[in-house]
This record gives structure tokens, sequence and C-alpha cells, in this order.
């Protein structure tokens, strides 16, 4: 994992905490926004997420142990929220993320991309959805993503590598291309 | 496939994945063409799920509520550390920030400046705070941290993105590399001592200005909690780092993000007025 908190004998566990949450907020809640398409449940469960991990983490300074605590716990009430929750349309994301998009122009092509997005996962199983939110939505290494799921560094790069060329059939299938680094709908 | 052969084909395909992440569209002959474009689609899109700033101040909110009904399990970790604030009690340290939170929570000023505190653009406004005119180029992209005040109970920071004058910047944006509104990661205020300042608010353009953005500069107003600060100080060395810009967009609205660091070393006197 990439960030590092520093952590001084001078500082208070309410200060680490609190640095805590500054350096790793965005990404658990991007990576349970994925998972849920749900902002309000998004916002619950990363709440509920760092409230816990106020009562449980030992050392809040403790970066790569926090973090690695932090994405499994959110994993975990992920999965519990599924049997309570139902979820919004992924298209409804972006007005919510981005509420003051500069043109309606760029706001219909997020919404249009964050819809297709939802769709092309659809067949995905949890675990490659797992893999590619914390791969690219929380931007966490593949050896820490593999610590996280229970399995080898090699076997994550293989389920990305499948699940990429998925996605990629469900893009052509729903007639996206990128070519030459610019991308097109036909 | 052989050990190094799953090795090498890890490497690639991670290293092929950080360039997306990063908005580098060039391929790469080491990674199919099918994982190379899915990867970049995925990148694109998953930096829209990222949070605004008033998002990440209700939810701080939340949590913190959470927090003082439950407390930690590890208590004696504040009192076994030495701190500013010593032997205070826990709980109290805790109720004090919820109350202060919902009272930020009421909605007194929705519309004009977001989460923002009102009084912080009065402080500006009014020239009591210190200008800087720093400003640093990184990836293209300038910023300027323009303002800075300081009293005993807060440090407000303003800054703007701005393309440098030689960049005609992306048409679909109104001339801006950066769209609005300002999402930034990683931002943090530190002292000399190393110690990092809270942030307790903070509002991005065009939510701060309350109108429709029409391509001026972007702007940004934070506020951090100044308790750091000793009491006789007359002024404060500070350090305000940007690591991220997260809302440059590329082709077919994609947005990346622009890494840095941006960051501004300068001195503040510490206002007597509050």
């Amino acid at each position: 994992m990439t960030l590092r908190i520093s952590h001084t004998p001078t500082r208070s566990r309410e200060e680490t905490f609190s640095a805590l949450f500054g350096a790793s907020f965005d990404r658990v809640y991007a990576f349970v926004l994925f998972r849920t398409a749900n902002t309000h449940a998004a916002e619950d469960i990363t709440a509920e997420v760092f409230a816990r991990g106020w009562q449980k983490l030992r050392d809040p300074g403790d970066n790569d142990a926090a973090q690695a605590w932090l994405f499994t716990t959110a994993r975990r009430l992920v999965v519990d929220s599924y049997r309570s929750r139902s979820t919004q349309p992924i298209s409804q994301l972006a007005e919510v993320a981005h509420p003051q998009s500069p043109s309606p122009e760029i706001a219909a092509l997020t919404n249009e991309r964050l819809a297709l997005l939802q769709r092309c996962l659809h067949d995905a199983s949890e675990r490659e959805r797992d893999v590619i939110g914390l791969r690219f939505v929380a931007r966490l290494r593949n050896r820490d993503i593999a610590s996280l799921i229970g399995t080898s560094e090699g076997n994550v790069a293989k389920i990305l590598h499948r699940t990429l060329h998925k996605l990629r059939d469900r893009l052509s299938a729903e007639g996206y291309r990128l070519e030459d680094g610019q991308e097109e709908r036909s | 496939m052989t050990q190094t052969g799953i090795e090498t084909f890890t490497m690639r395909l991670d290293a092929m994945i950080d360039r997306a992440l990063s908005g580098d569209q060039r391929r790469d002959a080491s990674v199919d063409d099918r994982a190379f474009e899915a990867a970049h689609f995925i990148a694109g899109t998953a930096a829209d799920l990222l949070p605004s700033a008033s998002v990440r101040e209700r939810v701080w909110q939340r949590t913190q509520a959470r927090m003082s009904t439950r407390g930690a399990r590890w208590p004696l970790a504040s009192l076994v550390t030495p701190s500013r604030f010593g032997a205070m009690p826990i709980t109290l340290f805790l109720m004090l920030g919820v109350l202060v939170g919902a009272a930020y929570a009421i909605p007194l000023i929705p519309s004009i400046f977001g989460v923002i505190e009102p009084s912080a653009v009065a402080i500006l406004q009014s020239d009591r705070g210190q200008a800087l005119n720093l400003s640093q180029t990184v990836a293209g992209v300038t910023i300027t941290a323009d303002h800075v005040y300081v009293d005993s109970r807060q440090v407000i920071v303003k800054f703007t993105v701005q393309n440098p004058p030689a960049d005609p910047g992306q048409p679909f944006n109104q001339g801006q590399q950066v769209a609005a509104p300002l999402p930034t990661g990683g931002l943090s205020l530190t002292d000399e001592q190393g110690r990092s300042y809270r942030l307790l608010h903070g509002a991005e353009s065009p939510v701060m200005q309350g109108t429709v953005w029409k391509g001026e500069p972007l702007a940004a107003i934070y506020t951090f909690d100044a308790s750091h600060i000793p009491a006789d100080a007359a002024s404060v060395t500070l350090r305000l780092s940007i690591a991220e810009l997260r809302g440059v967009p590329g082709s077919g609205g994609v947005r990346y993000g622009v890494t840095g660091p941006w960051t501004f070393t300068f001195v503040a006197p510490v206002s007597r007025y509050l």
C-alpha cells in the first residue's frame, strides 16, 4: 500500500485516527460505493467501518495493518448490506458524487460510463468484482489484495486479467470502442 | 506457465494498470489490447466514485457520533502516549467533537458556501489574511497558494488552480485542465515539528462561488484546527501539501487524477483578533 501516515510518539490516538481517516476515507468510500451502487449505503457503511476501527484497531498509526483491517471490514459490511438493502442504479451515482458538474455534457457522459460499467460487471462473480474494486477503486497493490481475499499474488493477477477480458467483451457487445487512445461509441 | 513466467505476467499487468490509473494512454505491447482497453475504461470511470468534500465531512461527523457512543477497546493508548491533551478524559474530548460537529451540521447557508464555514470567506474577503502568491506547476497543472490566515482557533488557506499561460486547456472544459468542482486528494497541513493539523472544513468552486462556473480559475478554501499552535506564538511556519488532483478530464468525459505533490512552505503571523 502506498499511503503512509507519520506516527510520532507525540500524537494522541485521536490525532492518529483522524489522520488515518483523512488518508483512507476516499478510497474506502469509493470502494464501498463501487460495490453497493448506493450512495446512502456507502456513507453509512463507511462511517461504520471507521467507527469499528476506532473501537478495535490497537494502533491506527500502523498504516499497513489499519488499511488491511479497514478494507476487510468494508467487504464484510458490504456483504451484510446485500441482505438488508436495495441498490440504486449506478447511473445516479455520478450526479450524487459530482453534483456541481461543469457541464451537462460531462455529467451525462459520466452517468453513461458508470451505468455501462455496472452492466458489464453484472455477470462477474463477487470475488472478481472485489478484486477489480480493490485494484482500480481502492488502488491496493496485488500483494495486499491477495492477503485480503486469501489467495496468491499470481492468482490475483489472473483474476484481474480474466475479468478485464470479460469486461472488454461486454464493452464490445455494448458498442463501446477504444481506439488509438480515443474512446468512441459506435 | 512457469513461476518466472507468472511473475513477469503479474508485473507487466500491474505496471499497465498503474499507467491506466495515472491516465497514461500509451499502449503496451507486453499486455494484450483487450486488457489494456478494459483497464483504461475502469480507471477513467472509477475516478467518478470519489467523494466530494461535503460527503467527506458528513461521514466524518457520522463516524464521530458513533465513536462517542462506543468508546475505544484500547482506551489506554491515548493515556500512555504523551499529547497536548494529556490526561483530558477521552469522553469529554469526543463529546466536544460531537457538539461542534452537530453545530456545523445545521444547514444555515446550504447553497452558497457548501460545507465551508462562512466566517472563513468573510475573513479572507476583509483582507485579514496574508497574501502568499506561491505557485508551483506539476504535470502541467499550476496551483497557487493565495492567502493564509491564522489565529488561535483556525488556519484558513485559499489556493487556486489554473493552467499555465502557454497551455490552452481542454476546450470542452471551459479552457481548464481541471474540472469543477475541484476534488483534491491527500490534502495536508503540517508545521515545522511535523504535527498534522486536522481538517475542519473545505469547499471548492463553483460551490464556493455559488454561481455557474464560466471557466474562471478554480478556487478552494480549507480551514484547519489550530490547536497545535502555542498560545504565545507570534508566527508559525506551515507546509501545505496537495498530493493529487482528481478532476482532470480526458477524452469522452473520463476524469483522471494528476499526481503531485504540490507543496508550499510559508510563515504566517498569528492573529490576536478573533
